[in-house]
Parts: structure tokens; sequence; C-alpha cells
């Protein structure tokens, strides 16, 4: 699968460039997505009633569709574990407020998870494919997977693939309250959106030459043989992987394995949150296309990164790998 | 070389049984799972029936795990019992480290409980136990179930409103297909909750008396809860004295024309049944019968009848909706009516469309639904069909599998 197009929401400057050159840091372990004018692509009217998740999506489909010189889309595939928070707080908290009375739809509505997804083919009138994941920390991952049968099936030229999540006040309260949010592990927020092509354009950023995932894998040698196989089914030696854009704490499992690759920490950047390897895989795709500002803010020293692991696991749980290829 | 796929277990739970056997009982008496509310805490009582399990919370948690006190959500409890029955049913095959897929559809997760959290933690931030949201997530439940089964390959959950669980056995087929997964359990979980009931009474689309799908006079849909599960299994790992079927075709779409309401020519549902229809290599005139989405709403019974004119002309197979029997389970509804799907093949019986009268003016009047039960039919393909908010659409082709 080929990288055509990227939209990137994010607490860093990512929409309208690659990576702005001031670097933002957290705040009381909290990210906050830098957010672009909305107006621009969505009609006023339609804006006031659309939760930052759905705006977020939108603006990233939108630069994403947009970089791909706007091709037809054959499938639209969102994952998103915390869904549109917002709209789901809205509800629940006038039905609890108002006693079950006096409720309006809108919020709703726009609370089921599938709201972006349903959006994005509202917006561009497109009746194809429409799918969206949540599960956890590998929503995004699952979205990935979906997309490869799509292309293995025959079925697509070109699909939208997106990773979503959004903050809101009442979730930070919660996410600390439940010693998630620490000073030196923040949480996060991000909308990234790719377009993913069976096809090498000359726009192409990179291609994707491995996804996969890992359900609570019974020790470490299950997960490094899992990564081992996956850069093997990429059709890479384990030298060639130039990079590992870890999301652990404790990177040691991916140093060990790949002890040639440098290992760079993509949540400095980004922050926890469940689609946080979609900001990973959006802007690993800038370095590989040889993104100077990017490789600077992940601290990367290769001159020219080839293929990057991007490894993430949550609690043990839920394990992604990915691998990014230059084309 | 793509794979066949087989189904070789059922597993269901719903207001009408909390298996197959009572859910087959109930069927053949016509005994639907209507009824006034009884579990659920809400100011709409006795206003708006439900289709409610009817087991408490401790009492789901003795079938589950064996014990009423464990904690979980109403959604994880259901989720576990009717894909515990699917997994056993189909002979409890080996789980292949991390060739055994499990998928599950499921639109509010654990909202039964994060609605009680949410009651104390309005009042104050600091109150409640905060252990009740890390249950939250449409996740949790699927990943109790794989833990229930011991599974570690892939695990995922899809939410796309009422045709998440349709969208599962679509992505486990697919898995299996090109070799990546050797099985799957795949279906869906939605429990009741305030959320849901309040959401859908204030979009006015609840029926207050019992529902009447497919009728002149319908007034909407009864909400119901429950889980349905059915087992995948490649040709080359499934049992042949397992084989209860065979999924054959299935589509998606988006009807890409209102966040809630459908398109009054049923745009996404005709895309999503000629998709099914010819993934499965088949005419639509081969279809025996159509398990129709049939909510019972004014906007879901006309636009998915026009659909259905439009793939079938003027010879509308023998269809009916299911869901007057178990109320619309959201999430659930493709798993439930998956597993309809798959004992009707097998048992070569229909099912009757509850308290149908008058047919669909604007649907010319011919649109009638089976109203009995029939047994000793020659079923050879269903069509399944799942329409949810958002606009998505899927429908699924199931096929008998007969030894000769």
């Amino acid at each position: 699968m080929y990288i055509n197009g990227i939209g990137n929401i994010s607490p860093q400057n990512t929409y309208d460039q690659t990576m702005g050159e001031g670097l933002v840091a957290s705040e009381n372990a909290f990210f906050v997505c830098q957010e672009p004018q909305y107006k621009q692509f969505i009609q006023k009217k339609l804006l006031r009633r659309m939760s930052r998740a759905v705006r977020m999506g939108l603006a990233v489909a939108h630069k994403a569709l947009e970089e791909a010189k706007n091709p037809a889309i054959d499938g639209i595939i969102t994952g998103t574990a915390w869904g549109c928070v917002k709209d789901t707080e809205k509800f629940l908290e006038t039905i609890i407020e108002n006693n079950e009375q006096y409720l309006t739809p809108t919020a709703f509505v726009q609370s089921t998870h599938n709201t972006v997804a349903g959006q994005i083919a509202l917006m561009h009138h497109n009746n194809c494919y429409n799918m969206t994941y949540v599960q956890g920390a590998v929503s995004f991952e699952s979205a990935l997977i979906d997309a490869s049968l799509l292309f293995m099936d025959g079925k697509a030229k070109n699909v939208l693939v997106a990773g979503i999540d959004e903050q809101t006040d009442r979730l930070k309260i919660l996410l600390k309250r439940l010693s998630c949010a620490q000073g030196n592990h923040p949480m996060g927020e991000g909308a990234a959106c790719f377009v993913l092509s069976d096809q090498n354009k000359e726009n192409s950023y990179a291609k994707i030459t491995a996804v996969n995932m890992l359900y609570r894998p019974k020790d470490k040698d299950i997960v490094k043989n899992s990564i081992l196989r996956e850069i093997k089914n990429a059709g890479l030696e384990l030298a060639d992987i130039d990079v590992v854009m870890s999301g652990n704490t404790d990177a040691s499992l991916e140093q060990n394995l790949i002890p040639d690759a440098q290992v760079v920490a993509y949540k400095k950047l980004c922050g926890e949150y469940p689609t946080s390897t979609a900001f990973a895989m959006a802007v690993g795709a800038k370095v590989i296309h040889g993104d100077a500002n990017t490789k600077i803010a992940l601290g990367i020293n290769n001159a020219n990164p080839e293929n990057i692991l991007i490894y993430n696991q949550h609690q043990n749980i839920n394990h992604s790998i990915i691998i990014l290829s230059k084309v | 070389m793509a794979k066949r796929i087989f189904i070789t277990g059922t597993g269901i739970i719903s207001s009408i049984g909390k298996n197959l056997t009572e859910t087959l009982d109930n069927i053949k008496t016509s005994n639907s799972g209507v009824d006034k509310i009884q579990y659920l805490k809400t100011i709409h009582n006795p206003n708006i029936p439900l289709c409610e399990v009817k087991f408490s919370n401790r009492e789901l948690a003795k079938m589950a795990y064996g014990n009423t006190e464990r904690k979980a959500s109403r959604t994880s409890l259901l989720g576990i019992i009717a894909a515990q029955e699917a997994w056993r049913t189909a002979g409890s095959p080996e789980l292949g480290d991390g060739r055994t897929g499990v998928f599950s559809g499921n639109t509010v997760g654990g909202m039964d409980l994060t609605e009680l959290f949410y009651a104390d933690f309005m009042q104050d931030e600091l109150a409640g136990d905060i252990k009740t949201m890390l249950t939250h997530e449409c996740a949790e439940s699927t990943e109790r179930i794989a833990d229930s089964l011991g599974a570690t390959g892939m695990v995922s959950t899809i939410s796309t409103a009422c045709s998440s669980s349709a969208n599962t056995i679509m992505l486990g087929a697919r898995m299996i297909k090109h070799g990546l997964l050797d099985r799957a359990i795949v279906g869906g979980v939605d429990s009741l909750t305030k959320f849901t009931v309040n959401g859908f009474n204030v979009l006015q689309i609840l029926d207050h008396q019992y529902s009447q799908p497919f009728d002149q006079n319908r007034r909407g849909l009864n909400l119901g809860e429950g889980a349905g599960f059915i087992v995948l299994e490649s040709e080359d790992t499934a049992k042949p004295e397992s084989i209860l079927a065979e999924l054959v075709g299935y589509a998606n779409s988006n009807d890409a024309y209102h966040q809630t309401a459908s398109s009054p020519d049923g745009t996404g549902a005709y895309l999503a049944m000629k998709g099914a229809i010819e993934t499965a290599g088949i005419t639509p005139d081969k279809i025996d019968y159509v398990n129709v989405h049939g909510t019972g709403t004014n906007n879901n019974d006309l636009s998915e009848g026009f659909a259905m004119q439009r793939i079938f002309d003027e010879k509308i197979p023998k269809f009916s909706s299911t869901k007057a029997f178990t109320g619309h389970t959201l999430g659930a509804s493709g798993g439930i009516e998956a597993v309809f799907s798959v004992v009707a093949l097998q048992k070569g019986i229909i099912y009757p469309n509850l308290r149908f009268e008058t047919p669909i003016e604007d649907l010319g009047g011919k649109m009638i639904p089976e109203t009995q039960l029939l047994e000793n039919q020659n079923l050879n393909y269903i069509l399944s069909n799942s329409f949810g908010f958002g606009g998505n659409t899927s429908s699924l082709v199931f096929k008998a599998f007969k030894d000769s």
C-alpha cells in the first residue's frame, strides 16, 4: 500500500506544513491539537454543530485527498477508540441533569463512533465501502488491515484511512483519576488521515510494507518473533531497519531486538492516545520522504532513513507493528 | 486461492431466550420478547416497551462467569454468554496460536455502568468508582470475550451503528478467505441503556406499542438487547460434521444521504444487497428468503422495501423481520440475524413477521412478509440485511450446506 496523501492534525503545527519549526510541549500533562481554520472547506452552518472529532476528521480527510490530487475513493475506514466523546458527554449529561426529559437529538446522533466516516461519505457523496474500528490502541491498525484486504480483494484503487481521538475537559479529569496523565507521560489527541493506493505515484510518500497486531502475547519472545516475521514478510533484513519509532516508555525490547537501529520516541510530540500510531505513520512517512523538519523534531540522526518500524503497545494487551519503506 | 468460509457454530441470547433452544421454542409459539420494562431504571417505564434479556446482571454474571459477584458490564456478560455457546457448538476448535480472530460489533460499550458512574461524577468530580470507566469502551466486551476463549490472535471491534456485527462477519470472512486466519468468532452485542433508549426516543422512532415491521400502520421500533455470534472456519480446518452453512456473499456500502435517515430510494441498501448477491456469484432470483433489516420505522421499511423492489423486481422472495421477536438489538442485530439465517437454512424454516396486518401502500401494497412459521422449506440462499446510522449498510448471503 502506497501513502499518496496525508492530512495530520496534531499538537504540533502539522496541518498546513510538514512540521512547524517551534515544537510545542505538553501542559499539565496534556497535549492539545493545533486546529486549522475549518471554514475554508466546511460550511459554517454545518461547522457549528460539529464536535472537534468530526471537524478534525473532515479536515484531515480533505487535506489527504487534496495531496493525493483527489482520486476516486473506494473505501473510507476510520479508527477511533474514544469516539465522539464530546457529543457522548453532552447527551449523557443532559439525560442525567434533566432526568431523561427535554432532550434534543443532535448530540445523540453525532455521538456514534461512525459519525466521522459517515460524515466524510456524506460530504463527498460517496457510497463506497465504509467502516469504523473501535479497538482501543489498535483501532487504527484494524483500519489499515481492512484497507489491505480491500486491495487484496481487488475492490479498491484508493482508500481513505484515518485515526482520530479527541480529548475533552471531562475526559482529562477521568484520565487524571485513572493515573494515565503524568508529567513525564502526557496524554494527547490527534487526527491523521491517509490516501492509500495500490499505485506508486510521483507524489507517493512511502509504502506500508507491514501491519500487524497482537493481543495479550504470552511472552516477549512472541512479540519479538512477530516483529521479525513482519520484517521478513516486508522483504527486509533486520539490518534494513534504520529507525524504530517507539510508542513505549520502556523501549528496551525493540532496542535490543534491533541494536543497529536508532530508537526514537514519537509520543514526545503528540502524547499518549489510542490512535497515536496514525500520527506516527504520518510523521514517519514524511521522514522517509526526506522532510528535514520532521526528522529534527523526532531527533532522527540517519540522513536518509529508508525503513522505519513503528512499534507501540498498550499495557501489554494490544501490540501494534507497522513498517514504512521508501518508495 | 480464495478459501471457502463455513459456519460451524452459533450462539444467541436475546429477549426470547438465553440460548438457541429457548429462542427457537419462543419462535415456534410466536412468543415475542417485547414487554414492559423490568430491569432498566428509566422514567420511560411503563410508557415505552423494550425487549430486555430477562435476567439481572447478577444472574448473567452467574451464566457468564459462574459467579454472581463478578463485576462486568451487561454488554460483556451478554457477549460472553452468546460467544461461549457459539464456540461450544463449533466443537471448541483449537485456537491455534494467533490463527483465530475475535471480531465483535458494538455501539455503546459499557454505557450501562458509565451512566451510573456519571451521575455521581457530575455531582463531584472525585466521586464514583473510577475503575468503572475502564469498562466504557466498545472494545472492552470484545476483549472479555477473547479472554473467555483464551484467544490471542487478531481481536477487533467494529462500530458502524446497527450494521456493526454484519460488518464483523464480513471482516472475518475476508481474513479467512485470504488465509490470514483459519477461523474467527464474529457477531456482536449491545445492552439496553438509558443513553440509547432516550436517544431513539428523542428521535421519535420508538413504538410505544408492540412494533409492526413492514406494516402500513407501523409506528417505530422496539429497542432490544442481546448478542449473536457465529464461528467462521476456513474450508481447510472446518470439520465436515461441524459445518452448518456457508457464507458466500457480503457487501458494505454507504447511503451517503443523511446522518440518521435512509435515502427515499434506498441507495445504500440497494448497493449492499446487490454487492452481496454478486459476491455470492448468483442472480437475485436464487435468493429463497430475505431476513430484512425491518426495524418498523416509517423511514427504514419504506426505503428497504424500495431497494428490494429494485433488486428483485416483481419477484420478491419470501421475507420477514425477526425484530418483531427480538426488538432492534442495534450492534448485536447483524449477529443475531446471522444466527437466524444459519438456523433457517439448516432446519428449512422461515420465521414469521409477527403482528403484520396491512401492506405498505407506497410499496404498491404488494410487499407482504411471511406471517406464519414455515417449515419443510427447501432453502438454498438467504440474504440478511443490516443498515445503520451514519449511512452504513451491509448485506450477507448465506448458503445451505448439503452433503451431496
